[in-house]
């Protein structure tokens, strides 16, 4: 009975002890807890239902390697609402300064970015394009534009560090970027500089 | 019941295996956490190749498979400058424009497509695509056209086009014959270039659109370079195909 009592205190400083040895380990590989929610956002909604028609459709352009004759792209697109951010998304826009977009033009992963934007929108959104396999899907996605005071540049192996350098301090850049309301993920994201 | 000093000999070495086992167990639940290698100094840092002078035919865009994979970033820098990627690029002969496609890693984002043009002016044009980590190990086929209809570049991936420059290549970029380049980049020697020695970035097929517009394959005799040889790989296999990989 007492080698058993010795065992049995053996086995829980074991596992006190490995739980905090875990817990430690882990801790550094948490990721950065979620801002807070901004008090004055006011309460959350409901996943909002469409009720406007189409304020426009627009032509984007055509799948260069499809068939010239095959219907073009059209994105249909309306004001949802202008609620004030989910929590998750005010993280990304909280310490970045928000502008409404001077253009946007740029047409991309079937998510047309319209010029004008204002800083956050949510609007309904096409993915895909007529005659594309996975089909056309519509869904409400928050656009979020802000402006950074540099660019990302890539560029050429033969460019050098200083015209790069020079190239980023020149440009100052509008992101828009859209996001998936349902589920946060980024569909889409424009730098225009 | 056995007397006192039976029972201590054989209750201590079972004390001491459960001890032992305690200690080994301890020290399996205590997962080290990954170690990032300090970022060290900001530039660009290529494992890659890129055509250097004369190419006969003269080309207006390229074209590659890559698979992609991914690659750790360095700590230091929370920022999206950041990066880890590997990409195809039609550039002008110095080097100055570009139009250009591939995939990236920014600090703070999963592995995405991207494309970037720029024509001088100080106003790159770049697009970021969706969340692209379960496209890696899987090969995928990039393209920087050029498309006589708009007299543009196309950044094209599995055929769907992810970003355009709007504007004619033929009269921004100048300086010709055009440079194919195709490589790894990272902007930190201290970040992984992506890839590993067993699952490594794989450019298969490179070819280049030529003035009839026709995609051929790449001449031989593109140049290599790597920046970081103590830690980066990089496989020759043929006059268009090789691999990159971190150590």
């Amino acid at each position: 009975m007492r080698v058993r009592r010795q065992v049995a205190a053996v086995w829980l400083v074991i596992m006190t002890t490995s739980s905090t040895c875990v817990m430690t380990a882990c801790s550094s590989q948490l990721a950065a807890p979620a801002a807070p929610a901004d008090p004055s956002a006011g309460p959350a909604t409901s996943a909002p239902v469409p009720t406007l028609a189409a304020k426009r459709e627009r032509d984007i352009e055509t799948n260069p390697l499809a068939d010239p004759a095959a219907p073009q792209r059209v994105t249909y697109s309306a004001d949802l609402v202008s609620d004030p951010l989910p929590a998750m998304l005010s993280v990304n826009v909280s310490s970045a300064e928000a502008i409404a977009v001077a253009k946007s033009d740029d047409f991309a992963m079937g998510v047309n970015l319209q010029p004008g934007e204002p800083t956050a929108t949510l609007r309904l959104v096409s993915l895909g394009y007529p005659g594309d396999p996975a089909g056309v899907t519509k869904s409400p996605a928050w656009i979020l534009t802000w402006k950074n005071s540099k660019a990302e540049i890539y560029g050429p192996v033969t460019l050098s560090e200083k015209d790069r350098q020079a190239i980023a301090d020149q440009a100052h850049c509008v992101f828009v970027e859209a996001i998936d309301a349902s589920s946060g993920s980024v569909l889409n994201m424009v730098q225009a500089c | 019941m056995l007397a006192d000093g039976n029972l201590r000999r054989r209750t201590r070495p079972r004390l001491l295996v459960t001890l032992l086992l305690a200690g080994l167990f301890c020290a399996w639940s205590v997962a080290p956490p990954a170690h990032a290698a300090t970022c060290g100094a900001f530039g660009h840092y290529f494992d890659g190749k890129y055509w250097d002078g004369e190419i006969s035919p003269a080309p207006e865009g390229v074209s590659t498979y890559i698979v992609p994979r991914d690659g750790s970033l360095c700590s230091g820098d929370s920022s999206s400058d950041n990066t880890t990627s590997a990409w195809a690029m039609i550039a002008n002969g110095n080097g100055s424009k570009w139009g250009q496609v591939g995939f990236t890693h920014r600090q703070g984002h999963p592995i995405s497509w991207f494309s970037q043009f720029y024509r001088g002016d100080g106003h790159p044009t770049t697009n970021f695509g969706a969340d692209a980590r379960s496209q890696i190990g899987v090969k995928h086929a990039f393209y920087v056209e050029y498309v006589d209809s708009c007299a543009c570049h196309r950044a094209i991936i599995n055929g769907s086009v992810i970003g355009t420059a709007p504007w004619n290549v033929f009269s921004e970029f100048g300086y010709q014959p055009w440079s194919p380049q195709f490589s790894s980049e990272t902007n930190y020697l201290a970040t992984d270039v992506p890839g590993s020695s067993s699952y490594p970035v794989s450019f298969t097929s490179m070819g280049i659109q030529n003035f009839g517009d026709d995609l051929v394959p790449l001449p031989c005799g593109i140049s290599s370079r790597n920046d970081n040889t103590a830690s980066w790989g990089r496989d020759t296999i043929s006059c268009r195909d090789f691999k990159t990989w971190t150590k």
